[in-house]
Parts: structure tokens; sequence; C-alpha cells
């Protein structure tokens, strides 16, 4: 059996620790849909500039993708803000259809008036490339996973508290704004990253399956956002070998089997199991209050 | 003999002008308003009547139309750690991820810096707080597996834990069964002997009358505000509730009733 290739190894386990570390927190704040959104919203930003410069440079096309991600997380927020009750999934499903409908009218658009689309590897950020993955995109994943990761870790008590009552963090003098912008900046820039080796369809589930994997056996903050960041990790290690044996079973020469939604089905399949199955209550003690002394 | 004017004690809260309105309909009506320093305070009034409005007020969570709002002598902006706040229903997710613990000790991280871990101080100040609603026991317990008294509980440990100069609280015994209401009121009378500010919306007027020393009687207005043998009298009730005492909170302090007063 052969090994899989360095680059998709380590894009994979990176996925893998950015989106559990991203979508714990989007479980969070109740808002599972809004990862999905981001990333319906990038496929149109793909396009257009793409459209607009002709160029296919991965630089061109994640800062069109950013764009439209972080332009759209920003009209959530300002739609929340405007009418309450759209507060949780609301405003989020709302655009998810839109934005996906957006970019597939644009893209319709082009293939009418634009020559050589289907070379252009623009299908990819449906499904993600795995087998074109670089050691370059490796390194992205990773990196934004540490740089998440240490923002996360560094400011854990002021993100628990925002995320549990903003209301309360507020009167603590906890910095209520700062802090929900730069997760929102994080999971835009996070959805940038992986799009085009993850894909978008295989990202968003990943970012609902990871948390909800981990949810019932953990009691704090600190442990389940630890616990999805791991989970994710372990399931993009596993994932390239587990694709090797299929491809090595069942594949034909020339039609390899694709890693993102190998990676999904894992994901939702641990999440399905961990929902049924048994409960690690973890028994640390995390405060170490009740422990008489 | 006249007594001479006591000189103006330090307040705790100051309003000014302050009025305060969801869309178009007042909830808060020109409050003016002085809480002592030092005080256990008791905010009283119908169903409707705004306190929890003038809680928010207060606070800085909801922004008045009017007027000018001093906390601890110094503006909103200047206040926050120094409030601890119990609310009357919050929207909190309680299948949050923390245990009865965790929550005690939020209380506690506005006086933390963020690169500093949670230390001997704060673990004794969260379970001081929690042996103080007795739910030491339950420290580990998610928070998601709580009885509606126990939540309630928690979140007061919460609010004990801030160790804050000024502690305000919405209904704070909703849910409560009664001896342990007695042990928190008991409680506060402490706080406010060791010099801590409390004020408290409670619906129960004979308590009131018996442990909170400062009363606001509030209905959109401030209808009264005072020392509580003063102020809790039959009159003020009646303009606070309507002649039928708290049984109708739909008429308003001057309403159609007035002319039948004595
Ligand atoms: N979010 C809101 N939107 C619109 N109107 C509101 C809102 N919250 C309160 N009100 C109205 O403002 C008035 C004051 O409400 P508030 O909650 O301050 O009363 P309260 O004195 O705390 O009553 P209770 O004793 O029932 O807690 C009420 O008439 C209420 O209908
Ligand atoms: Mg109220």
């Amino acid at each position: 059996m052969t090994t899989p290739d360095g680059a998709v190894l380590f894009a994979c386990i990176g996925a893998g620790l950015l989106y559990g570390l991203l979508g714990s927190i989007t479980h969070l704040r109740r808002q599972s849909l809004r990862g999905d959104v981001l990333a319906h919203s990038a496929w149109p930003g793909v396009l257009v500039a793409f459209a607009i410069t002709g160029e296919k440079s991965p630089v061109v096309l994640a800062l069109g993708a950013f764009v439209f991600s972080a332009g759209f997380g920003l009209v959530i927020t300002w739609l929340e803000r405007l009418f309450p009750r759209l507060k949780g999934d609301g405003a989020h499903a709302l655009l998810l259809s839109g934005s996906f409908a957006l970019g597939s009218v644009v893209w319709s658009l082009m293939q009418r008036h634009m020559e050589g689309l289907g070379q252009a590897g623009l299908k990819s950020f449906l499904l993600g490339q795995a087998a074109a993955v670089q050691w370059p995109d490796a390194w992205t994943l990773l990196g934004a996973s540490m740089l998440a990761g240490l923002f996360v870790y560094s400011f854990r008590r002021d993100i628990s508290g925002i995320l549990f009552d903003r209301d309360h963090a507020f009167l603590l003098g906890q910095p209520t704004l700062a802090v929900e912008w730069i997760l929102d900046l994080f999971l835009a820039l996070g959805v940038v990253c992986g799009l085009q080796v993850v894909g978008m369809v295989v990202l968003s589930a990943l970012l609902v399956a990871l948390p909800l994997a981990v949810r019932p056996h953990t009691k704090s903050f600190g442990t389940f956002v630890l616990a999805s960041t791991m989970l994710g990790g372990a399931i993009g290690f596993v994932t390239p070998w587990l694709v090797i044996f299929l491809e090595s079973s069942f594949g034909h020469p020339g039609k390899g089997i694709p890693t993102g939604p190998i990676f999904v089905v894992m994901a939702t399949l641990v999440a399905i199991a961990s929902l049924f199955g048994p409960r690690f209550n973890n028994k640390s003690v995390a405060t170490g209050i009740g422990v008489r002394r | 003999m006249a007594k001479e004017p006591l000189p103006p004690a330090e307040a705790v809260v100051r309003l000014e002008d302050v009025t305060v309105a969801y869309g178009d309909r007042p909830a808060l009506w020109d409050v003016d308003l002085e809480i002592p320093k030092g005080s256990l305070t008791a905010v009283v009034g119908p169903n409707g009547a705004g306190k929890t409005t003038l809680m928010k007020t207060m606070l800085g969570l909801l922004k008045p139309a009017t007027g000018r709002i001093e906390i601890l002598g110094e503006s909103l902006a200047h206040s926050k750690g120094k409030v601890a706040f119990v609310p009357q229903r919050s929207s909190v997710d309680w299948d949050y991820p923390a245990t009865v613990g965790d929550l005690a000790l939020m209380g506690t991280h506005g006086s933390l810096p963020w690169w500093k871990p949670v230390g001997k101080e704060e673990k004794r100040r969260a379970r001081e707080a929690l042996e103080m609603v007795d739910l030491v026991g339950l420290a580990d317990r998610p928070i998601n597996q709580l009885s509606g008294g126990q939540q309630q509980r928690a979140f007061l440990a919460r609010a004990l834990s801030q160790d804050a100069p000024l502690l305000v609280l919405d209904e704070p015994f909703q849910g409560i069964d009664a001896s342990t209401e007695r042990a928190i009121l008991d409680l506060f009378r402490n706080l406010r002997r060791m010099g801590r500010s409390l004020i408290v919306v409670h619906h129960d007027l004979h308590t009131v009358r018996d442990l909170f020393d400062f009363s606001v009687l509030l209905n959109v207005r401030v209808v009264a505000a005072g020392p509580t043998e003063s102020t809790l009298n039959e009159e003020n009730l009646r303009a606070t509730y309507g002649p039928r005492l708290g049984l109708d909170p739909r008429r308003a302090p001057h309403g159609p009733y007035d002319g039948a007063r004595p």
C-alpha cells in the first residue's frame, strides 16, 4: 500500500483542525449555518474575481472569495441587528440559497460569454481538489488553524463569556464587539483558506459535524473546543489513508476517489455514532471548585 | 424643631430626566432618581411598570431617549465591572458547555487580564459564592442539568463572585424556595453591612417593609422614592398600584380611579 502524499495529508489535518475549531465557535454562537453561507457566497466571489481579472491565480480568487464572504457575513450581522427575530439561523437561512443561486447565475452567464472555463478549474471550489494540493495549501491551512487556535486560547475567557451571555460580558467590561468581529473575520478567512482545497460543500459540512460529534461528551467550553479541534485533526489524518485504501480496493485507473467527500462522510458518521453512542462525560474537574480542601 | 438638612448622601445611582421608549411607547417617563450608597433598595411596582427597563437602562444595556445616568459617581462607560447584575429573565443558552463552577467563575473574569490564568483568588471567590447560594455540591454539574431554581441560584453565584460594590437584581427569587430566599435575604443584609449597595426588584411588600431601607415606587414615572418607612405608605402604594393594591396592573397611577380617592 502506498502512503498518501505529504501535502495532501497535512492539508487534511490542517483543514480538520481549522474547521473543528471554527465549527465549535459557530456552534456555540448558534450559527451553524453561518459557515455555510460564507462558503456559499465565496463561490460567486471567486467567479466574479475571475470574470473581472481573467486570472486564475489563487491570490486573486481568494481575494474575491474573501470580499464576498466577509460582505455576506456583514449583511447577516446587520440583518440580525435590525431584526432581532432573525437571530439564530433565520438570517442565514435567508441568505444561504440566495448566495448559491447568485453563484449559479454568474456561472451560467460566464459560460456563455467566456471561453475555456472548463479548464479554469473553478469547479474545484465546490468539492475541492485534493489531488492538486500543494505544500503551500497545507501550510496555509495549518497556519490558519494555529493562528485561530492561539487567539481562541488567549482570549478563552472573554470568548466563552461573550458567547454564553453577551449582556453579562458587556457589564464585566469584556470587549464584546471586538471579539465578535474577530471571530467573524476568522471564519471568513478560514473559509477562504480551505475553499480551493476542501471545497465549499465539504467545508460547511465539517463546520457542522465536528462540534456536533463532541458536544455530548464535553461539559466545559475548553474541553468542547479542544475536542472538536482534535477530532477534526484526527479525521483529517485518517482520511487520506482511507482514500488510498478505497482506491486500491474499488477505484478504476484514472478515476480517483475524491478526498473531500470521504472526509465529510467520516465526520458525519462519527457525529451520528457519538449522538447515539454512550456518553463519556469527562470527570475531570476543570474548575477545581467543588473539591473539598 | 426643624431638623438640620443632612449633607446630601453619596449616590450609588443617579438618574436625571431619563425617558426610555420601546418604539413610540414610553416605558419610563422623566425619571429623576438618586439611590444612596450603601443602601438595600427595593424597586416595586406593578407588572409592566418599567422596573426591568429601569434596571437595564441604568446599567447601560438599554439606551435612554433622553437623560443622564451616573453609576458610583461616574459615567456609565467607567462603571464596567463594578456592577453585578442578575437579570429577571435570561436569554442565555442553557445548553452551553459550562458547569456550575464555570458559571460562578465567570463573575471573576472581569478583574482578570487575558494573559493571566485563573488563580487561587478567583477560585476562592467562586467557591464562596457557591457556598452562599448552597450550590457547592453541584459545582461540577453541567448547567443543562439544573432545575429552574438551581439555575437562578447559579446566576446569583455568578453575580456574588464578582465582588462588585453594587449589585442589581431583577426579581432574584423567582422559582427559589422559601428557605433559600430567606437565607439569601440575610446574605443581602450582610453584604449591605459590609458596605455594598444593592438594588433589588422585589414584589413582596412585606419583606420590603421589614428588610429594605430604601424604596423606589415605580409606575412609568417614579411615584415615590425614599427611606422605606416614610415611602412605603398606603397613599403612595395606591398611587403606584391603583386602588386595588397590586391586583390591577393595567390602571395607570392617575387613571380614572383618582377621583374616587377619599
Ligand atoms: N422589548 C420590548 N419591546 C417593546 N415593549 C417592551 C419591551 N420590553 C418591555 N416592553 C414594555 O415596556 C413596559 C415596561 O416593561 P418592563 O419589562 O420594564 O416592566 P416590569 O416592571 O419589569 O414588569 P414585570 O413586573 O412584569 O417584570 C411594558 O409595558 C412592556 O410591555
Ligand atoms: Mg421586569
